[in-house]
């Protein structure tokens, strides 16, 4: 246990920082400098110290705003104490309060993005909301599975794959950050935020996309049938190549559109599903 | 069209027109100011296509207002101008748009700035803002360039918030223009524009005491940041060919390689824009980059990255010699290795390909009718490129394709300029090779007064087309009518029924120039119906 | 499904390598032919004003103020075209190669030549200034009596004298 809240505090200062060389990496693909590996860290330091600005749509936004951060870094530790157990049946629990924690994120944001008062905003709210929609159950589905500890090591591996999907639709990369898109949105779920709370937004982002690529890295690990304190150190080990290896794929490619992207998400996770559970019911 | 030209200038006189001045590129037919229509309907239905309409104040020559309106026959490379006058106390013509639609801004336009009323159609303010006062006409010669007349109270009410406003700042459009787009879910049903807000009076300054015919080429390119180079040259190519200047060919040649030069750096310029747009940034990044190889040819050719500076009149200021030449050599072999490397890798993008087909479609009758230019036209299957249509400058000379495309998507659109920067680099490399000795620009010229000329030049996004009636000293009306005024109406048809997340993206498949064709909108919906849903509440 | 070739982009990365640099530390590149502000050299310029007739934005002007007129450059309006170097009859001015022009005073984008302004020796009608003469001079002899006068006294001197050659009276 004293592990993996070591192992999570950890991560949580790393988080940034494995932004930080996301960021230099894909300006190395850019053919560019880029900003310093700790800039993410500047970027955050700096939106804390100006002044608050209550945003159009009030508290709801900013009570959403730091509730949700709550419930991603709680997620991230939580994901760690699954990690010191490995995806058996022993750490069942742990696995159940993770996904209502990521799934609790996930409604935060939405309802964080639908309360500002901005068109914006609100199409971002809407467009994050078919994506979730269109991942998580999958996710939560294949952690489960996993976590339940049957199966084969076919069954297995096709579960493997419905996560490490659905968890790279988490991470919010391009091509799923249509919720924020840039030059279509103008930023979407995050119009309205600045200073202390796009700070806050920001913190958010990366411990997202840090649940993303430790989660990926577990349920590698679990593959490889580990469990215990060697889970865990896999899992801490694996993560920043993980981020990577998200980050190097998204560089590759282009914004999905919402239609696009979640016709894309139902085909790919539905068969996934549907080969995990048939392999589950035969029990191949 | 079997028509030839000489039928067609013998059925105008048929029905009523006075030929006034037949060049070889033009025929000025003067026509009863109300039967305009019937003119025009000929013209159209002849294969002609509308270029522009000018409203020119011509009290001080005549006692009169003229209007011209300009119609090209591209099959044939000739123009045809209408020329109808209208009284100061009764100044009035008939209205062409019942046949000509693509003459619906330009129309608006004389009725703001000269004070001629199109007759026989809705009109509403375009150019100028709300709180102009009535009867001011910036165009007409009393009027001061530099006068600033008494502001009213904004008069316009504004509508309640239904739609989704896409400006005016947009971060995907970084200039001032405003869209607002009426949505079904994701789906846009409608769409109102909104423009002119960037509206600098460049015309009205030309032919103030402020400038000369020297000093306008400068001020010409200034019209566009990214295709100035069209303009100025194109202003000159209207006033060489008004007071009859002849140009040495050599610089013929040289302006020809500059634009060809400016034609590469735009259209990379947009497909890094459209890759941005299409979340592709790796893309965006890298065909910036490649450009910057032709920003440094720009500048070590005319001097300047940007608004090269070179062009005067009769000529050009800056040589190219060997050293020039090899330069460009290289780097259009670099360019081009590069360039297909990167249009390789975008084009097998997924979301690329998936978001930019059947999106953004503007079909060919469309596209017909509203006198669409460019890649516009040619995305759309109509063959229209006026360096083949009408041979200018050292363009005669050279062999090149004109992409094709039948689509009119987003994708057709941008596969016609991909294909065209291969054509350019083939056009740069022949324009070399055959490079003529001689001297750059004329000693000496005279520029007689009165004399018109209509000049036009295929600018990377399309049509580009500069009117002139030469004065003393300075031109007595310059007309500059850019490519992107002809093809924003066309966006209307192109992004109904577009997912509200291809707008950007369709919106920049014109290339859209704002500051050119503001130079010289509020654009709201014809049919008046708002079938717009409320999307704005939360929270 | 994601074809391999968009795989390239790396290769094209790796090939170009780091094309953006840490300005102003290391500088950009310029070539030879780029056109920055200019420079007036104050020793050679007359004041004759061929520049400000031609210079398109009005980046300068030519002002006379009581005993003196003042050519100034503003930079901030220059496009940097370079016509004034083309038409000075002095080659006064020269394009230099400078474009980091900005700053935080307005004061410091203008640059100027300041010139005496002579007036007519006979009538007191303002010639132009004092630069203007010596280069005339030097490219047209006159004699000493004529230089100080303004064209209309020295033709009307030059009238006299020439009648007064030929041997007939002014009366």
């Amino acid at each position: 246990m004293f592990h993996s809240v070591v192992a999570a505090l950890v991560s949580l200062v790393l988080a940034p920082i494995y932004d930080g060389i996301e960021r230099k990496m894909r300006a190395a693909v850019h053919s560019r400098i880029g900003p310093p590996i700790l800039q993410t860290w500047y970027d955050i330091i700096k939106l804390f110290t100006k002044e608050i600005v209550v945003p159009l749509g009030g508290t709801w936004c900013a009570l959403a705003t730091v509730l949700e951060l709550i419930v991603l870094a709680s997620s991230a530790v939580l994901l760690m104490f699954v990690a010191g157990i490995g995806l058996s049946p022993e750490g069942i629990f742990w696995v159940i309060v993770f996904t209502v924690l990521v799934s609790a994120a996930s409604s935060l944001t939405i309802l964080r993005s639908v309360s500002q008062n901005n068109v914006y905003s609100v199409v971002g709210g809407f467009r994050e909301f078919s994506l979730v929609l269109s991942a998580e159950p999958f996710l939560i589905m294949s952690l489960f599975l996993l976590a339940s500890g049957a199966g084969s090591q076919i069954s297995r591996a096709v579960a493997v794959a419905t996560a490490i999907v659905a968890s790279y639709v988490v991470s919010g990369r391009v091509p799923y950050d249509i919720a924020e898109a840039e030059p279509e949105l103008s930023a979407g779920v995050n119009i309205e935020l600045s200073g202390p709370l796009l700070g806050l937004a920001t913190v958010s982002t990366v411990f997202k996309k840090f649940v993303s690529a430790s989660l990926t890295s577990l349920v590698l690990v679990s593959l490889a049938g580990l469990s215990g304190w060697s889970s865990l150190a896999a899992t801490f080990l694996l993560t920043p190549a993980t981020w990577i290896a998200q980050l190097i794929l998204s560089v590759m490619l282009g914004r999905s559109r919402v239609d696009l992207a979640v016709k894309f998400l139902y085909t790919l996770l539905f068969t996934l599903s549907i080969l995990t559970l048939l392999s589950y019911g035969l029990g191949l | 069209m079997s028509k030839t030209f000489d039928d067609i200038v013998k059925q105008l006189v048929d029905m009523g027109g006075v030929v006034e001045e037949l060049k070889a590129s033009e025929v000025y037919v003067r026509v009863p100011r109300d039967r305009l229509r019937n003119f025009a309907r000929f013209l159209y239905e002849s294969g002609a296509y509308f270029k522009t309409c000018v409203g020119v104040d011509e009290r001080q020559l005549n006692n009169m207002f003229a209007v011209y309106y300009i119609f090209g026959l591209d099959e044939l490379g000739k123009d045809v101008v209408l020329r109808a006058l209208a009284p100061e106390d009764d100044a009035w013509v008939d209205s062409i748009t019942s046949e000509v639609p693509a003459a619906d801004w330009c129309e608006l336009e004389f009725r703001d700035l000269v004070g001629i009323e199109p007759r026989n159609r809705l009109v509403r303010r375009l150019v100028l803002p709300e709180d102009w006062p009535d009867g001011v006409y910036p165009l007409r010669k009393e009027f001061k360039y530099d006068m600033r007349p008494p502001v009213g109270a904004f008069r316009e009410e504004l509508a309640e918030e239904t739609g989704i406003p896409v400006g005016p700042y947009h971060p995907a459009l970084h200039e001032p223009e405003y869209f607002e787009l009426y949505v079904e879910g994701e789906k846009i049903v409608d769409v109102a524009y909104r423009g002119f807000h960037v509206h600098r009076g460049i015309e009205k300054l030309a032919e103030s005491p402020r400038f000369t015919y020297k000093q306008v080429p400068f001020l010409a390119e200034r019209i566009c940041g990214i295709c100035g180079f069209v303009h100025s040259t194109c202003y000159l190519m209207a006033l060489e060919k008004a007071a009859g200047i002849e140009v040495p060919e050599r610089a013929e040649f040289i302006r020809s390689i500059v634009l060809e030069v400016e034609r590469l750096h735009s259209h990379l310029l947009w497909l890094g824009v459209a890759a941005h747009l299409l979340g592709y940034d790796a893309g965006f990044m890298h065909a910036w980059r490649i450009r910057e190889r032709v920003m440094v040819l720009a500048e070590y050719l005319t001097g300047s990255r940007k608004t090269y500076g070179i062009n005067i009149i009769g000529g050009v200021r800056k040589d190219i010699d060997l050293d020039k030449i090899d330069k460009t050599m290289r780097t259009m072999a670099s360019l081009k290795e590069e360039f297909s490397k990167l249009t390789e890798v975008m084009l097998s993008v997924p979301q690329v390909k998936s978001r930019a087909s059947g999106t953004g479609i503007l079909s060919k009758s469309e596209a017909r009718a509203l006198s669409v230019v460019g890649p516009v036209a040619r995305a759309s299957g109509l063959y229209r490129d006026i360096r083949k249509d009408y041979p200018y400058l050292a363009y005669k000379r050279v062999s090149f394709k004109v992409p094709l495309y039948t689509e009119g998507d987003n994708l057709a659109r941008l596969l016609v300029r991909v294909d065209e920067v291969y054509e350019s680099i083939e056009i740069i490399k022949q324009l070399i090779d055959a490079l003529p000795g001689g001297s750059i620009s004329v000693e000496e010229y005279e520029i007689p007064v009165g004399r018109k000329a209509v000049a036009a030049i295929e600018a990377p996004r399309g049509e580009d087309v500069h009117f002139i009636i030469t004065g003393v000293g300075r031109p007595y009306r310059w007309r500059v009518r850019a490519p992107t005024y002809q093809n924003i109406p066309a966006l209307r048809a192109m992004l109904r029924g577009t997912p509200l997340a291809d707008a950007p993206l369709t919106i920049a498949s014109i290339d859209p120039c704002f500051s050119c064709t503001d130079r010289v909108v509020v654009y709201d919906m014809r049919s008046g119906r708002r079938s717009s849903i409320r999307i704005t509440r939360g929270g | 499904m994601v074809k391999l070739s968009i795989a390239k982009i790396l290769q094209i990365a790796l090939k170009a390598g780091r094309v953006t640099r840490k300005y102003p530390s290391e500088q950009p590149l310029l070539t030879p032919e780029f056109r920055g502000a200019i420079r007036i050299d104050p020793t050679k310029c007359w004041g004759c004003g061929a520049c400000v007739r031609v210079c398109p934005p009005n980046a300068l002007t030519l002002t006379p103020k009581d005993k003196v007129a003042t050519l100034e450059y503003f930079v901030g309006r220059c496009i940097f075209c370079g016509m004034c170097a083309e038409v000075c009859p002095a080659n006064a001015i020269t394009v230099t190669k400078e474009f980091e022009l900005s700053s935080t005073s307005i004061e410091d984008l203008k640059s100027g030549v300041v010139h005496r302004l002579v007036r007519c020796s006979s009538c007191g009608e303002l010639i132009w200034t004092e630069a203007e003469l010596r280069a005339t001079v030097k490219s047209s002899p006159i004699s000493e009596e004529y230089i100080t006068l303004c064209p209309k006294c020295r033709k009307l001197k030059f009238g006299k004298a020439a009648m007064l050659g030929r041997g007939g009276s002014s009366e």
